[in-house]
């Protein structure tokens, strides 16, 4: 074969290969996000957490969210519900950026996938 | 209120289910920390127990539940271990139905043995605000997607869902889809004409997919989806070819259109490996990770 084949071959498995990491990671990431609280389904994101902490900051003790699957669930503890929103999303991004990090040193298949 | 995560195991001439249930149960153990019962028959349970221990399968199974093999006379797969090699065996998968009334547990979690649990994602659906609850899409590591074939029954047809994992309470609504999905199979061949898929292999899938629609309002709603991200597919053409001391697992992946040709992926989140002749050639590896120390000393495998 060709060498400058066979290396844009080498390449492309490699890409591959690395696609696939940062997929997992990023699929982990999104998989950690969905969480249970008074029966209901939640994803976290900054807008959620944005948003209990303005109705903590306004001195609510509970209130009714609509879940992902569309039922209005009440929570009836709103600083419980805070902090595991808040520590499920500070937990997830810390891992996928250390993830990222990791995964920017390994340049080659070999390295992906046995370390 | 009582709950675990079920698995059934029925044996066939060459698919050693049972083996792929002990390796799961001890991958639910170590990343789920939930007891595991087994679903299976008299045949399949001496087999179990000419490889493993007692002790090792009290540790595995909470219970297991013993049930006569279903009758799948007529229901051949064909079980593909990559691509170059391919064989039909019987399906026994036509008791899946039953579950409701076989689970020890008020809430169940009912997943496949192949479906190998790798992380405590699961753990969300305990003690959750719904009665059943199912899988509804996958998603593959080549297209990112899930094949066209297994989005909908048909190409016109109604959404698939997938009998891979299924939640569900011991509950009126619960019941009610199992009876229906009960239904579903003695009149499978009406309703295959009705719905419009072919093929002559009873599909748990399929059955569950048409009592969705129904539950559903005849709609398409994700009242019943599980609220996880899609479902890990990885296909029979596939090949598992490592795992790690971290219980990662390591596949060649078939390139699209090059058969033959693979790259590697890692996996280490909960995966549906279709490729059965892959997980029995590891299970020894994965016991070997995943069972205590304490109890390989009587292991009757040979872990080395």
């Amino acid at each position: 074969m060709d060498s400058r084949l066979k290396a844009a071959y080498d390449f492309s498995n490699y890409r591959a290969t690395l696609n696939q990491e940062l997929e997992q990671h990023h699929a982990e990431y999104a998989e950690t996000l969905i969480v249970q609280f008074g029966g209901g389904f939640f994803t976290v994101d900054t807008g959620l957490i944005a948003y209990i902490d303005l109705q903590i900051r306004n001195n609510a003790k509970n209130l009714v969210l609509v879940d992902n699957k569309k039922t209005p669930i009440l929570i009836e503890d709103l600083a419980e519900f805070n902090s595991l929103i808040t520590s499920t999303y500070n937990s997830a991004v810390n891992k996928l950026f250390m993830a990222y990090t990791d995964v920017k040193k390994k340049r080659t298949v070999k390295k992906l996938i046995e370390e | 209120m009582s709950k675990g995560v079920v698995m059934i195991a029925h044996n066939n001439t060459e698919i050693d289910y049972a083996k792929m249930a002990f390796v799961n149960a001890l991958l639910v153990r170590k990343n789920m920390g939930c007891p595991v019962s087994l679903i299976t028959d008299e045949g399949t349970v001496a087999w179990l127990r000419q490889n493993f221990t007692d002790a090792q399968i009290n540790f595995a199974f909470d219970q297991i539940v013993l049930t006569e093999t279903p009758d799948s006379k007529n229901n051949i797969k064909t079980y593909n271990d990559s691509s170059f090699t391919s064989k039909k065996l019987t399906y026994n998968n036509k008791n899946r139905v039953d579950v409701y009334d076989l689970s020890p547990y008020e809430e169940t979690l009912l997943i496949d043995t192949d479906f190998l649990v790798l992380d405590d994602s699961l753990n969300r659906v305990w003690g959750c605000a719904y009665d059943f609850l199912i899988n509804k899409d996958i998603v593959t590591p080549s297209q990112n997607d899930a094949f066209v074939d297994d989005i909908r029954l048909s190409k016109l047809g109604i959404p698939q869902y997938w009998a891979t994992v299924v939640y569900f309470k011991k509950s009126e609504l619960a019941k009610q889809v199992f009876e229906l999905v009960k239904h579903i199979k003695e009149n499978y061949t009406f309703y295959k004409f009705t719905y419009g898929f072919s093929g002559n292999l009873y599909r748990n899938d399929y059955a569950f997919s048409i009592a969705m629609h129904v539950m559903n309002g005849f709609t398409e709603d994700n009242a019943f989806d599980l609220p996880n991200s899609k479902l890990f597919f990885i296909s029979d053409v596939d090949v598992l070819v490592d795992v790690t001391d971290e219980c990662e697992l390591i596949f060649l992946i078939e390139k699209e259109k090059e058969r033959g040709n693979y790259y590697a992926i890692k996996v280490r989140r909960n995966v549906h490996v279709m490729n059965k002749y892959s997980i029995n050639r590891f299970a020894e590896r994965l016991i070997d990770i995943c069972m205590p120390n304490a109890l390989k000393v009587e292991n009757k495998i040979d872990v080395n």
